[in-house]
C-alpha cells in the first residue's frame, strides 16, 4: 500500500513529536508516594531529568525503592529489580 | 570158416553195420552230447568263477564301504569338532561383545542418572529460588510499611550517593 507523501510526513511528523514527549516525560515509579523531597533528591542523582516533566505513579510490585522511566530507558533501583537479579545469580551460581 | 559157424558175408555186413552205427553214435549222439557236458563244466566253472569273483566283490565293496564309513566318521567327527570350535569362537566372541556391550550400556545409564540427577538438583534448586523469592516478596509486599519503604528510598538514594 503506497501512502500520500503529505500524508506520511504528517504521520511522522506526529510520531516524532510524540515520542519526544515521551521522551521528555518521566515517571517515577515507587511503592507508595515519593514526597517532594525524595523526589527532589532523586533528581539530584539523575540531573539529565532535570529539565523534564517528571510524575511519580504507585506500584505495588515495586516492593521498595524506585523505577525511573524516560521513554524506552528504564533505571530499576527497585526491591523486586533486586530480588530478580538476586534469583538471576542463585540460578547461575551452579 | 564155414565149418566153424562164422559166416563171412554176415560177419563183413555185421562189421559195416556196426562202424555204419558207431559212426552215426559218435558223429550225432556221443558228440553233442560230449560237447553238452563240456558246455555245462564249463559253465558250472563260469557261475562257480562269477560267485568267487561275486564274493570277493562283495568282501571288497564290505571292506570298502567300512572304510568309506570310517572315513565319513572321521570326518564328521572333524567336521563337528570344527563346528565346535568355531562356535566356541563365535561364542566367545559373542560373550566379548555382549560384555563390552553391557559396560557400554551400564556407561551410558550411569552418565543418563548422573545427567538426571544434575537436572533434578538444577530444578530442585530453580523451584527453591523462586519460591524463597517468591516468599521473600510476598513477605516484603506484606509488611514493609510506608515508612520502611521510605527508608528503603533514603538506603538506595544514600547508595547512589556513594557511587
Amino acid at each position: 500500500m503506497r501512502l500520500d507523501p503529505q500524508v506520511k510526513e504528517r504521520l511522522k511528523k506526529a510520531f516524532s513529536e510524540e515520542l519526544i514527549a515521551k521522551r521528555e516525560m518521566v515517571t517515577v515509579f515507587s511503592a507508595s508516594l515519593l514526597s517532594s523531597e525524595e523526589m527532589q533528591k532523586i533528581l539530584i542523582q539523575f540531573p539529565q531529568f532535570a529539565t523534564s516533566q517528571v510524575a511519580n505513579k504507585i506500584d505495588p510490585t515495586v516492593i521498595g525503592g524506585f523505577v525511573i522511566q524516560s521513554g524506552s530507558r528504564l533505571i530499576d533501583l527497585s526491591i523486586r529489580n533486586a530480588l530478580h537479579l538476586l534469583k538471576k545469580q542463585l540460578y547461575e551460581s551452579n | 570158416m564155414e565149418n566153424l559157424g562164422i559166416d563171412i558175408k554176415l560177419l563183413i555186413a555185421q562189421l559195416i553195420n556196426f562202424g555204419l552205427f558207431f559212426f552215426i553214435y559218435k558223429k550225432f549222439i556221443a558228440g553233442p552230447f560230449v560237447t553238452m557236458m563240456q558246455g555245462e563244466k564249463k559253465k558250472d566253472a563260469d557261475r562257480k568263477k562269477l560267485l568267487e569273483d561275486v564274493a570277493k566283490q562283495k568282501e571288497t565293496l564290505a571292506h570298502q564301504e567300512k572304510i568309506a564309513k570310517e572315513e565319513i566318521h572321521k570326518k564328521t567327527e572333524e567336521s563337528l569338532k570344527a563346528v565346535h570350535r568355531a562356535a566356541e569362537l563365535e561364542k566367545g566372541i559373542l560373550i566379548k561383545k555382549a560384555h563390552e556391550e553391557s559396560i557400554e550400556i551400564v556407561k551410558k545409564a550411569g552418565k543418563q542418572i548422573e545427567e538426571e540427577r544434575h537436572q533434578m538438583e538444577k530444578q530442585y534448586k530453580e523451584t527453591l529460588v523462586k519460591m524463597s523469592i517468591m516468599t521473600v516478596e510476598h513477605v516484603l509486599k506484606d509488611f514493609l510499611t510506608e515508612d520502611m519503604q521510605k527508608q528503603v528510598n533514603a538506603k538506595v538514594l544514600s547508595n547512589l550517593e556513594k557511587k
